[in-house]
């Protein structure tokens, strides 16, 4: 459980993207789009609606105009070029009333309990206006400047779990469908792509409309819709440990199923070398100008070259083949490397893993209470055991503690700061459990063995957090990570890439150290077509996101 | 206003924080406004209350002595906050079927969250009463026998709590998913919140985050 592991986690068949896409697929929903009201300008209202087994979820859609210089990724924006709403169930006119008159203010409006989540997305200037040229042109765009950039609109923000008043995840999460993490957001993601795709069409359209053309299917499914992901997400995986425990051992627990499996079979192999080639047009078609992931990606073409000889050698006809592939991996591959090989020797074994998404979500008010009839002997032990690396860190060194995460006034947004440069110690937020646990451990001196946590805490208020943590962590092996989060060289884009990855988040584009540009949903298919009439022809309905190279 | 029951865990933390609690009280006086908010019991009211009473003070002579018979504490009254919290963390007393007092404390009411906690782990009906006032508490449901009056009283001079011998069958569970907050306390609430929140300034926005101030690419 170290960062740089976690920052250089792939999505794979658990990601919750794909999670959903196999959900709507084998669930047999039915995708429509009620509304389309946008204007000749690109402005206007539109619905996207779902309908499952047993609810429907629409997607309100409300495109604005938006001046350049307005547009920005960054959570004190005020305004953008579309602002959407996930609602539970089929808008009234009046609900759509309603929420015109806080949606398009995003933070500064207020949701109620059928709005499920609030999202909004601005327009890749690289790309937005030069698609609907080609498509008003009558000609397709060219393939290289699509997977240049991957979408037209990118997401900035997704907000969910009542949220500005958006319904609580647990009014909805007894929902089958919206039980596994995220999937609401992930269904709004999965529209706003359609909606994204739709606009740029009708722009075409109305500026040409004798001459404009669609986007062929097959170019239409290089878009995914972007995202830009900044430190509002980089806390999540920190102050949610028992949900990270669980994600991290539903995919130790689907690798060490398949590294348990003795022969591969045919099939599996062939269709494991094609995942392997595809992964290397992926890695092509990744883009990134950031030294830091330059880096990481000539690390991971040279592996997946590595990889590739490696299986012409036959790596695969011994016995525990995915067992000797993956130790083999840790011994010659970078980070990088074995993490994408855990993603794709996991790709060719649904029956085994895709079973595991149920056990990804986490009820954490059942391990909140403090136990606190412990001994101090036994949260010694506990301390020693899981945080160990922090007391082998010196607190006072400057280098150790440069950094500070604290939340702005300014629309609540979190930042990281310096400690030592800027007046913000005061209002430091509790996000880094090795020092916490390093202080508790030293405060605990004196105190009796036989003597109990309840007693330390009545007399030591300020530790009540970090014991209530060693006792999750102690509980969930997989609960904390194990780094200085205030560490001078702390590259909060691992964690960042550690919860996108879950998503199914790919191409991912660190723009700082603390900004991330990423794509989901780009291969895969398009509402009509998971739901649509040729259903029956859509393969492997989650694995586009290994794109085929554009020729193929 | 409508919130939903996370504003309302996520504002009583950060209130509770301004009001000088650690971080580990906070997220617990957090839970414990959602769980009076889920029996649609009065919780934004008696926080507000009793968080701007603690703000700015010390809140070691409020904390309780856990070994005394009653509880009592150095100062005058005993938080509620502080003392549900040490009575949680020594569960096990009330799983020895003796009672628990409690002298002069705030706002009782607050008191049942953590009672419910502690019903949850020793998987027992407690009944927390003080004059005029019962319910009883299970790890998953609750029944009443007080008024709205007795309920909400600012000080009660003695509280007891006992583990009953009830099946819990008569407790009802929690059905409210959202809450109203009246602007008085919402504000007050608010205000105490605003204390975790750094302000802004020019160097803070620039460097604090990502993403530039416009992003046209």
């Amino acid at each position: 459980m170290r960062l740089a592991r976690l920052g250089s986690f792939h999505q794979c068949r658990l990601s919750f993207m794909r999670v959903l896409l196999r959900q709507l697929k084998n669930e047999n929903w039915q995708f429509s789009r009620p509304r389309f009201d946008i204007d000749a300008s690109g402005v206007g209202v539109a619905v996207y609606e779902m309908n499952g087994p047993s609810h429907t979820y629409s997607l309100i859609c409300f495109a604005h105009h938006l001046p350049a210089e307005l547009r920005s990724d960054r959570v004190i924006a005020e305004a953008w070029d579309a602002t959407f709403a996930l609602f539970d169930g089929v808008p009234s006119t009046g609900d759509i009333e309603r929420l015109a008159n806080n949606v398009p203010r995003q933070e500064a409006g207020r949701l109620s309990g059928r709005e499920i989540s609030l999202s909004r997305a601005n327009r890749s200037v690289r790309l937005f206006d030069y698609t609907i040229e080609c498509l008003a042109d009558g000609r397709q765009p060219d393939p290289g400047r699509i997977d240049d950039v991957g979408y037209v609109m990118r997401t900035t923000a997704v907000y969910g779990s009542g949220k500005f008043g958006a319904a609580d995840r647990e009014t909805i999460a007894d929902r089958p469908e919206l039980n596994a993490p995220f999937q609401a957001e992930m269904l709004a993601v999965f529209l706003i792509r359609a909606f994204t795709l739709d606009i740029v069409e009708h722009l075409a359209q109305v500026r040409a409309p004798e001459k404009a053309v669609v986007l062929s299917p097959d170019l239409r499914r290089r878009f995914g819709v972007g995202n830009s992901t900044g430190l509002g997400l980089a806390p999540f995986i920190i102050n949610h440990p028992v949900l990270l425990n669980n994600w991290i051992a539903a995919r130790e627990t689907a690798l060490a199923r398949v590294r348990s499996i003795l022969q591969a079979a045919k099939a599996e192999i062939r269709l494991f070398h094609e995942l392997v080639r595809r992964a290397q047009t992926n890695t092509a078609n990744w883009r990134s100008e950031h030294p830091l992931q330059l880096t990481k990606l000539a690390d991971l073409k040279g592996d997946l070259a590595r990889l590739s000889a490696h299986l012409r050698n036959g790596a695969l006809d011994k016995p525990f083949p995915w067992d000797q592939l993956y130790l083999w991996a840790e011994a010659n591959l970078s980070l990088e490397g074995q993490e994408q090989l855990v993603s794709l020797v996991l790709e060719p074994h649904a029956g085994l893993i895709d079973s595991l998404a149920a056990t990804m979500s986490a009820n954490e008010g059942a391990d909140f209470a403090i136990d606190g009839a412990m001994s101090i002997k036994r949260l010694r032990a506990i301390l020693e055991d899981i945080y160990g690396w922090a007391f082998e860190i010196d607190w006072a060194n400057p280098a150790n503690i440069a950094r500070v995460w604290y939340v702005s006034e300014e629309k609540l947004e979190p930042r990281l700061g310096e400690r030592f440069e800027e007046p913000i110690e005061p209002f430091e937020q509790p996000l880094c459990p090795g020092r916490d646990a390093a202080c508790l451990y030293q405060a605990l001196d004196g105190w009796g063995s036989d003597n109990i946590v309840a007693a330390f805490l009545l007399r030591h208020p300020e530790h009540r957090h970090i014991v209530r943590r060693a006792q999750i962590a102690n509980r969930y092996v997989y609960a904390e990570i194990r780094d200085n989060m205030l560490d001078a060289a702390l590259l909060p884009i691992d964690l960042l890439r550690c919860k996108l990855a879950f998503f199914g988040a790919t191409h991912f584009d660190p723009r700082s150290d603390r900004w991330v540009r990423i794509n989901m949903f780009r291969g895969a298919p398009f509402p009509h077509e998971v739901c649509g009439a040729d259903r029956a022809s859509t393969q492997c309905i989650d694995d586009g996101l290994y794109l085929k190279p554009a020729n193929s | 206003m409508s919130h939903s029951l996370n504003e309302l865990e996520a504002l009583t933390k950060r209130a509770a924080r301004g009001a000088g609690y650690a971080w580990g009280h906070a997220e617990e006086a957090g839970k414990a406004a959602r769980w009076l908010a889920g029996y649609a019991l009065p919780s934004t009211e008696l926080l507000a209350a009793h968080l701007n009473q603690m703000q700015g003070r010390e809140h070691a002579p409020w904390t309780p002595h856990a070994t005394d018979v009653p509880w009592r504490c150095d100062g005058a009254m005993l938080c509620p906050l502080l003392t549900g919290a040490a009575l949680s963390d020594r569960a096990f007393l009330l799983a020895e079927d003796e009672p628990i007092e409690f002298a002069d404390t705030a706002f009782p009411l607050l008191l049942a969250p953590y009672i419910a906690a502690v019903a949850r782990r020793i998987d027992r009906v407690i009944v927390l009463s003080w004059v005029n006032a019962s319910l009883s508490i299970g790890g998953h449901g609750l029944s009443i026998a007080a008024s709205y009056g007795e309920l909400t009283v600012h000080h009660a001079s003695m509280v007891t709590c006992r583990a009953s011998r009830a099946s819990g069958n008569d407790c009802k569970a929690p059905s409210a998913t959202r809450v109203t907050i009246a602007s008085r306390d919402l504000s007050v609430l608010s205000q105490l919140a605003a204390r975790c929140y750094a302000p802004a300034t020019e160097s803070s926005r620039l460097l604090g985050a990502g993403a530039g101030l416009t992003d046209n690419d």
